[in-house]
Formats: C-alpha cells, structure tokens, sequence
C-alpha cells in the first residue's frame, strides 16, 4: 500500500455533559485512507462517526475536546496546525460534504456565486464561469451554465447533492469526507449519488471517506470498511472480506439483521440485544460484551486488537490472533 | 452541525428553579421580587405606622430611628407608605397583566387554530387597539370613568392584551401545522382539546416571560399616572402619589422622592432580571424540533 | 370478505397559487387501493409522490377532492364518519419524536386515546404500563417526556398508542425512517407480532423497498400521485410489470458487494408536479419509452392475476414482466 493521504493516529474525542462526566465519543481510533481508494466509516447512531469524521478536518463543534492522537493530512497534524494554516488545508487538501446540502448553502447567494467564493475568484469570471460550469456538468447537472445562477431554494434534494459535491471538488482536494451523503435522498436519487462518486473515485486522483449507517451504500461504494462501535473501531476489511467474512460478533449481528437481506418469508428479523452502552460510563473490557452471544469471561478485560489477515483487524477476544 | 445533535445525548431537563438560580441576574432577579411580594402580603405586619395616619407636627423629617425613611410634608411615616405601595404598584401589577395575559392567551389560540375569519376579525381587533397611543388611551379612559384602581387596571389591560394576543397567535399558527397536533386530530381529538390540552402548554413559557417583563413597564405606568394625578386617589399610598409628593416638597424635604424612587428602580430591575434569567432558561428548549 | 379500508378514485388537491390566483395542484389522483381484515398493503413512492398526502387524507386530515372512503363497508363522511375511523384506525408518523405532544408524559400520551373517545380508563397508571409492556418498553418510561426519548422508543411510544383503542387498521408513515439497522429490526418485529396477535390491518407507506418485501402482502406503487403498478409483493418483486417498479427494485442498494450495480437503473428525477409531463408521466424517464407513451396515457390495466399496471407495454406484450425484470 502506497503512503496514506489521510491517517487518523490513536484519536480519541470527548463532549463534556451538563450533568458531569465526559462522553467518549471516538476512543483511540486509528486509520488510514490511500490514493485512489474509497474508504467507509460504519456505525449506527452514537458510534462516534459523525464525530470522527468532523474531527478529520478539526471541524468539531463546540463542546468536544480532543483528547489525543493526531490526523495526518501530507505530514502535518491537522489538529495541531495553526488556524489559518488548517482554513488552508480545508477545501484543498480536504473537503467535506454534509447530510443535509441545504444547509451547506447561504440561501440568498446564486449556486454560481457561492461556489466562486469556494473557489476564491471573488469575480466570477468568464474563464472561472467556463471552469464552474463544468464542474457542475462533471457531477451530472442538465443545463449546468443555467444551473450557476440559480438558487439553492431553486434546487430538488439530489441537485444540491451534486452541487454540494461538485463545489467540494472545485480545489481539487485531495480528500473528500462524505458524511451521510445519500441519507436524505429517496432511492433513485441514492442510487444515482452512489454512481456518481464511485465514477469520481475512478478519475479524481484522491481518496473519499465515505460516513454511513446505510449497508446498502457501504457495499455498493466502498473499497475498505471500518465498522465503529461505542467510539472505536471494532472491525476493519476489505469490503468483501467485511460483508463475506465478518469476524467481529458486532458486525455479523448488524448484516444479519437487515431486512435487505433476509429471506422475505420468515416472518422475524434477526435482533441485537441490549442497548448501546452509555458512553459515559463504559465497562473494562468490551463494549459491546453485554450484547455479544459469544462473551466470554476475558471480555470483561481490555480488548486486544487481532489481525486476522492481510489489511484487516478485529477488537475482540474470541477472534483467533 | 450532524454530529453533536447526534452522539451527544439531550440534557436531562433541569429543574427550571435550579436552571435560574445558576443565573446570577436571574437569582438576582428573584431574590428582588420575593423580596417586594413579602412587602405586599405583609404589609399591615411590617410597617411600623399607619400609613395614612397624619402627625402634622412631625412633616419633613428626615430618616431616624423613629421613622427609617423619614416622613412627608402630612408627617405620614414614608417607610409604611412604601411598604403599603408595594401591595398597592403589585396588586395592581398582577391583576392587570394577569387579566391582560389570560385575556391574550384565550384570543391568541382561537386565533391561531380557530377558523380564518374569526383569525382576521381577532387580529384586526388586536393591530386596531395597539395602534391607538398608550397615552392618549389612558387619558381618554380615565377622563370618561374617573381615576381609581378599577379605572387604572382597565386602561392597563386595554395596553397589553394585544400584544399577548398577537405574540399568542403567532406562536399558535406555527405549532398548529406540527405533527404532534395532526396526531392528535387523526386520534379524533377535539379543537377545544387541542388548544387546552396540547396548544396551551406549549405556547405559555414565552408569555410568562414577556408578562414579567411587563410587570416592571405597568409599575411605572402606575406610578406615572399617579405623579400626574390620574392613578389611584390620594390619600392611598401608591408609589405614584408618594413621588408626586416628594416632588412638591422637594426643596424643603429631597429625601422623600429619593425614599420613593428607591423601590421603584428596584422592582423595575428585579422583574426584568427574572424575566431574562427566565427567557435564558426557557428558551433553549424552543421550537428547535428535528427532522428526519 | 370486506375490506377493512376501500379507496374508490380517491384524489386529493392541495392549495397552490398566490393570493390572487389560487390553484389547487392534484397531489394524489384516482387511487383505488383495498386492505382486507389483517393484510398489510404497502404504498410505495419517492417523495412527491403523494403517498403522505393520501395516508393524511385517509384520516381526514386533508380533505379529499374526489372519490369514496370506505372503512369496514360504511363509506367514511363528515364528523361522525371520520369520528368512527379515527376510533377504530391509527395512524403513525414518520418523525415518531415530533408526534408526540412534547409537554405531556408517555404514560399521558399513550392513554390519550381513551380520554379522546371517552372510553372508561379506571386505573390510567396500569393501563400505561400494559401498552408499554405490550411494545416492550419498561414501565418506569411512563414519567419520561418525549424529548428524553430515543428514536426507537418514541417509535415504540407511538405504536403503544396507536395500539391502545385495538384498532382493526394502523396506517404507518414510514415505520423505520431514522431508525438503525438493528433498531429497525426491532420496530418490525414487533409490529409483525402485534399484526398476528391482534388481526391488525396494516397500511405502510415507505420508499424503502427491503421493508416492503419483508412486511407486505401486497404493494401499489404511486408515481406523481398515480398507482402505476399493483399486486401481490412477491409477485411484483418476482417480475415487475410497469418500468418504474423495476427501476426502483434496480436502484436500491444491496448490502453485498459481489451484486453491485455496473449501470444506472434510473436517470432523472421526478418531474414537478406543477408540469405533469403529458401521455404516459413516466416517459420522460422511463428506458423504454415509445412514441405511443409521449402521446398517450395509458389506464392501470390488469396485467396478470391480481395484479394491475399503468404501462402501455405491460399490456400489449403479456411477457413484459420478465422482460424488466432481466434488466436488474
């Protein structure tokens, strides 16, 4: 494997509670993503991805505390950059594009407008128009020189996704986080986004994180999966391996039990017991042993992480070493 | 931003008397308050004199041992005039705005969720009476019923009922639409249910801000109008009469109109630091509901 | 057997248009759809297309601009009609957390329906604790206020009280939108139990198609506000009739990377309502299209046993199905 573009390195964040105590919402989470590579973060709610995710381009919101490790973007950690220097880094070396793009979007501004002051040409040229019409023709916008002087209102959900993704790439940047991107959107929408970034990872010379609770859009997209729970990453493979091959007892329970993939005619679908654990108050061992049917008495002790295979690890006693 | 909504869970709600007294002018605010609404409850205990009660000999004296505040120009004891005006500026205060808040509440919801004529009929009747000038209304009514008590809250209530109303209103037509309300009309619920049982509790907080925040601006109408003549009639100790007073007498005796004015600054700050301490502990909450 | 629940060319408007020239825009147009005692039919669409808006009407939220109602044989008209289904049908939404009145408890929520209807509720503390029990929530939730709710548990909140009249039909708007994977899971279950322990009819309004297969007995499919396509689930899942349908099966995403999609199912979007293209409304995006589906509109035409389209081709060519259905 070629030098990572992005490494996240033993990062763990935390929000503070009115009530006191910390949540740990990333622990110690290390991972790399390559040129050229599409890598997934899969959680379900309060996994912490959407937290790592922010906390890879320092976007954090206000409340959470870094508390250790670094992100490695060409060399320099991210999180200790001064201000300006990580402004700069932002939008050309990596970008991010959100849930909702509405909201991503100054609702008085023209789609053209805003994404010139993206691209720093306060004027929006002729030649920077030419350019940014067709970026917006590369993310499969009919009629894209049209498309510039509208605004966002003007735009359907699927739309502003592009323009959203389109407006990420105007730097050239050479990570593009997507967080939830599809999760907003009705199927074919979704279908047509997962296209359309797969296409992207094909031709732009980069690596995407792509953030999802969806499985549907972890197989369909990605190369490389991490599958988060409780704030760490408990399972890490190739996409095929995690969906084929699952070790963790985690990610075999949550595969299971979707409904794209059980037999129709049985009338049940398969559950995880319990809830999530507290993030504030976490046992030793395994977060996720009071769930998992194959605990043990070890798992009350702190986690070994296993390498199981070439490019994938698993955070679990019972996994052969 | 995603992310916090998401992995940090909501507070647990705090006790709202908690939340406020964390609040430094929200504690502030309170301590002032309880102190005046002691005063007027307890007045007949606390003050030391009758507060009518003429010693003609003893005018203009000022602050002793025998007279805290000292005494006016009828050698009435100032301090029990001030204490005696506490009940007189609070009762008239809560009445008043109690009478307008109720009275905004009611036509604010069938505004907001009852029919849309009645809505036109009821906003016309709250932008028609607001835009008459506070002033010229309060002299008209009192001109026609006279001064007095009755009078003074009337006009107050005539004020402040249509910006409650019209605050009520707004509030109303934008939770009507939510999704809470439509589930409780698909269960086959009523609109006087729906007002009562499920719009009422969610548009009151911001009125009991705004009512307190009232309180202080009905303390200062009341002693406004009493300085000019036209509150409650003298003798009655109102904070008004007792300012009206002190200006008269203000070369021989400066201390009375300094006596009266001490109370009136303090209960305007009091009431105004609850309402913002309240503001700050009610609001987060606000509307700010999710979607999917 | 009746139906529980009988649509008759229901069509539904909605207010459009400035002040001075108001309009009323067709959001759900002719839809005839039944569900039989203890069947879950599922209505399946992207949004905009009208399938909230229908679910609304059904309950008399939204008026309806044409058609028939009918609940348990009776047609459903003015107060007392509606009255008598609310009574006896429950509705769900999407967004579990914002249906539920925010300054009341669960246990209050959940046996509103009683003090609605004016049902005797002798000891509402037990009675809270019996539906919370029966949707597998622990009684202490009855003093919790919905916003110290997760996703799940109001969802849960809101099947209890939707329970909690034993009505012969629930009508849910999206059951497991927000929810995740596992939680889902759960959601589901549960509402597949309480279908075969109480005889519930079910009515499920979802874009998501996994949930279909694995809940209904039968799908209609709407586009801009039109079924295009209906019958039994298996069957339409088996080999769709109308193009639509089998986009939507091709579009969604499988949770297995040896299946992955190589080419686009679908193309576009949903065209505005405000401009319905004219003949066939699904030409402008449909692989298919012929010169007769620019010109003409075709009718929702029985193509098999049990099922109907709304496709030219689907007619006139018998082994249509198959046909599309290669195309995944």
């Amino acid at each position: 494997m070629t030098a990572p573009l992005l490494s996240v390195e033993g990062l763990s964040v935390s929000y503070r509670v009115p009530e006191g105590g910390d949540v740990r919402a990333v622990r110690g989470v290390s991972l790399a993503v390559a040129r050229g590579e599409v890598l997934g973060i899969m959680g379900e709610s309060g996994s912490g991805k959407s937290t790592l995710a922010a906390a890879m381009i320092n976007l954090l919101p206000p409340g959470a505390r870094i508390e250790g490790g670094a992100v490695r973007l060409g060399g320099a950690d991210m999180l200790r950059l001064p201000a300006a220097e990580q402004r700069r880094l932002r939008g050309r070396a990596v970008a991010m594009v959100f849930q909702d793009p509405m909201t991503a979007f100054n609702p008085v501004l023209t789609i053209g407008r805003q994404m010139a002051d993206f691209a720093g040409a306060h004027d929006a040229a002729r030649a920077a128009r030419g350019a940014l019409a067709a970026m917006l023709a590369r993310v499969g916008i009919p009629d894209a020189e049209r498309c510039l002087d509208r605004y966002p209102h003007e735009l359907s959900g699927g739309m502003r996704q592009r323009v959203a993704i389109a407006a990420a790439l105007l730097m050239q940047p050479e990570v593009l986080i997507a967080d939830e991107p599809t999760t907003a959107l009705d199927v074919t929408m979704e279908a047509q986004i997962i296209h359309l970034l797969r296409d992207l990872s094909r031709e732009f010379d980069g690596a995407i994180v792509v953030v999802t609770h969806h499985l549907g859009v972890i197989a369909e997209l990605c190369d490389r999966v991490a599958v988060m729970y409780a704030g760490e990453v408990v399972e890490e493979a190739p996409v095929d391996a995690l969906f084929h091959d699952p070790r963790h007892p985690y990610t075999r329970a949550l595969l299971a039990c979707d409904p794209a993939v059980v037999d129709p005619a049985s009338g049940r679908l398969p559950v995880i017991g319990g809830r999530v654990p507290d993030l504030a108050a976490l046992p030793q061992g395994c977060a996720f042993a009071p769930r998992c049917p194959a605990a043990f008495a070890a798992c009350r002790t702190p986690v070994p992480r296993r390498v199981p295979g070439p490019e994938r690890s698993v955070l679990c006693h019972g996994v052969a070493p | 931003m995603s992310c916090a909504a998401e992995e940090v869970r909501p507070p647990a709600r705090r006790g709202i008397g908690r939340a406020l007294m964390a609040d430094p002018l929200g504690a502030a605010g309170f301590a002032l308050v309880a102190v005046f609404l002691a005063m007027a409850l307890l007045a007949p205990w606390i003050a030391p004199f009758d507060p009518v009660a003429l010693d003609v000999k003893a005018k203009f004296q000022p602050p002793s041992a025998a007279h805290w505040a000292g005494t006016d120009h009828l050698g009435r004891d100032l301090l029990s005039r001030i204490v005696w005006g506490a009940r007189l500026a609070l009762g008239i205060a809560t009445t008043s705005v109690g009478i307008a808040g109720a009275l905004g509440l009611v036509l604010g919801l069938v505004a907001g969720y009852g029919p849309r004529w009645l809505d036109a009929l009821l906003v016309l009747v709250f932008d028609s009476m607001s835009s008459l000038p506070m002033i010229f209304l309060a002299l008209a009514v009192i001109t026609v019923l006279g001064p007095g008590t009755a009078t003074l809250i009337l006009v107050i209530v005539l004020v402040s009922f249509p910006a409650y109303g019209r605050m009520i209103r707004t509030q109303t037509l934008a939770l009507s639409g939510a999704d809470f309300i439509l589930a409780e009309r698909a269960m086959g619920a009523g609109p006087a249910r729906i007002i009562f049982r499920h719009l009422l509790p969610n548009v009151v907080g911001p009125l009991v801000i705004l009512i307190c925040m009232d309180i202080p601006v009905v303390i200062m109408l009341e002693a406004g109008l009493g300085y000019l003549n036209l509150g409650v009639r003298p003798p009655a100790p109102s904070w008004g009469n007792i300012l009206s007073d002190g200006y008269t007498s203000l070369r021989q005796a400066p201390h009375v109109i300094v006596v009266a004015g001490i109370p009136l600054v303090l209960a305007t700050l009091g009431f105004t630091f609850l309402g913002e301490g309240l503001r700050d502990v009610l609001d987060p909450r606000g509307a700010g509901r999710r979607r999917p | 057997m009746t139906a529980v629940l009988d649509l008759a060319r229901v069509s539904v408007d909605l207010p459009a248009g400035g002040f001075f020239a108001p309009v009323r825009l067709p959001v759900v147009l002719d839809v005839s759809l039944g569900v039989a005692r203890g069947q879950s039919v599922a209505l399946v669409g992207e949004s905009g297309s009208g399938k909230t808006t229908l679910a609304r009407a059904v309950m008399g939220l939204q008026p309806v601009a044409a058609g028939r109602i009918a609940f348990e044989g009776a047609a459903v008209e003015g107060r007392a009609g509606f009255a008598r289904l609310r009574r006896n049908a429950a509705l769900m939404f999407q967004d579990a957390t914002a249906s539920l009145s925010p300054r009341l408890t669960v246990g209050d929520l959940v046996t509103e329906p009683f003090r609605i209807h004016g049902q005797p509720l002798p000891d509402p503390r037990r009675t809270a604790r019996e539906l919370l029990g029966m949707v597998g929530l622990p009684p202490a939730m009855a003093s919790r206020y919905p916003h110290e709710l997760s996703g799940g548990q109001a969802r849960r909140v809101g099947v209890a009280r939707a329970l909690a009249l034993k009505p012969r039909l629930v009508i849910a708007d999206e059951p497991t939108a927000g929810l995740d994977v596992s939680v889902q899971a759960e959601v589901l279950n549960l509402m597949t139990d309480l279908r075969q322990a109480m005889g519930l009819a079910y009515l499920i309004i979802t874009h998501n198609l996994a949930l279909v297969r694995h809940v209904a007995d039968r799908v209609a499919v709407l586009y801009l506000g039109r079924v295009v396509e209906e019958g039994p689930t298996g069957a339409v899942f088996a080999a769709p009739a109308h193009p639509y349908t089998a986009s939507l099966i091709a579009a969604e995403p499988l949770p297995d990377p040896r299946r992955r999609r190589a080419d686009l199912a679908i193309r576009g979007e949903v065209p505005s309502i405000l401009r319905r293209p004219a003949g066939c409304e699904f030409h402008t995006r449909c692989p298919l299209a012929r010169d007769i589906c620019r010109r003409r509109a075709p009718d929702l035409a029985v193509t098999g046993p049990d099922r109907r389209a709304r496709c030219h081709l689907a007619v006139t060519q018998p082994e249509q199905g198959e046909r599309h259905a290669v195309e995944n």
